[in-house]
């Protein structure tokens, strides 16, 4: 398409962006919410979002996945702008967490059961503070999947990286998640008797 | 069974169970994981305490969803509209 040509009418662009685009605004917050940690930044990314795609609507291809595009906008955003300006620890040193939270240790090591009711409804809260507390790139890739219901495919687009590399993403994200988890458990007192590991 | 074989294949499995609780393992992975629940008594407690913690995450993350403020959106979806659309990049 040439230039200076606009693919939708006016009525095309609202109504994609009502029918498509607009339902999808609180999972964009929540998504914005859960990189930022703050409400202004969440609003702020989320408004960037949608900006940016009405000023690049042309180059969505109406039928293709409206969500993964979006998310990937907002992704963008917030790596370009506001993790900048967050001063967050934004580099993952993936060898030390390897090193750290090796995968195959933490299900040899840790024995807590949390499929213990009891667990599960002490832990409940825990979660989304475990999740907070993940580096940027491991708690992004828990966000994708397991609320967002994203296949990995589509997380490979959303974030720009190979699908081996999501997939050991998520499971090295997984890992810290369930040990951060299972040494709260630990802290409660479960199982009886097994002391906290710190 | 041999002993090194049982081990490598219990390794084997606990690669395989991530993209087999997403839904994303591919057909073989998918009959190797099924057959190690099924004849193995290790990878099934693994695959039911993994599957349990899964879906505990699952359901948390759910429960803690955030949603925008209606009056934002509204403003939101003004701005949105008064802006010009520029061309394809």
């Amino acid at each position: 398409m040439p230039d200076g040509v606009n693919k939708y009418t006016e009525a095309q662009q609202h109504e994609l962006f009502n029918r498509e685009f607009f339902p999808l605004a609180d999972s964009l917050y929540n998504f914005a919410f859960k990189l930022a940690l703050d409400e202004d930044d969440a609003k702020d990314l989320v408004q960037d979002t949608y900006s940016k795609a009405f000023r690049f609507i042309n180059s969505f291809e109406r039928g293709t996945n409206a969500k993964a595009w979006l998310f990937k906008i907002l992704k963008n955003s917030y790596i370009n702008e506001y993790r900048r300006k967050s001063k967050q620890p934004v580099k993952v040193d993936y060898q030390e967490v390897e090193s750290v939270y090796n995968a195959d240790d933490i299900d040899e090591d840790f024995t807590t059961d949390l499929r213990a009711e009891t667990v599960r409804d002490l832990i409940g809260d825990e979660v989304t503070t475990a999740v907070n507390s993940l580096p940027v790139d491991f708690r992004t890739v828990i966000i994708l999947c397991d609320l967002e219901g994203f296949t990995y495919e589509e997380m490979a687009k959303i974030l720009d990286i190979p699908i081996g590399t999501v997939r050991s993403r998520l499971h090295r994200a997984r890992s810290i998640l369930k040990a951060k988890l299972q040494d709260y458990a630990r802290h409660l007192g479960y199982p009886p008797g097994l002391p906290p590991t710190d | 069974m041999n002993v090194n074989i049982d081990l490598a294949d219990r390794r084997l499995f606990k690669q395989m169970l991530p993209s087999y609780l997403d839904g994303e393992a591919t057909e073989s992975e998918t009959a190797f994981v099924s057959r190690k629940i099924e004849q193995c008594k290790f990878c099934r407690g693994i695959y039911e305490n993994e599957k349990s913690i899964h879906e505990h995450i699952k359901r948390s993350l759910a429960q803690d969803r955030v949603s925008l403020p209606p009056p934002f959106f509204i403003e939101l979806r003004q701005t949105i509209f008064s802006q010009a659309p520029v061309a394809a990049v």
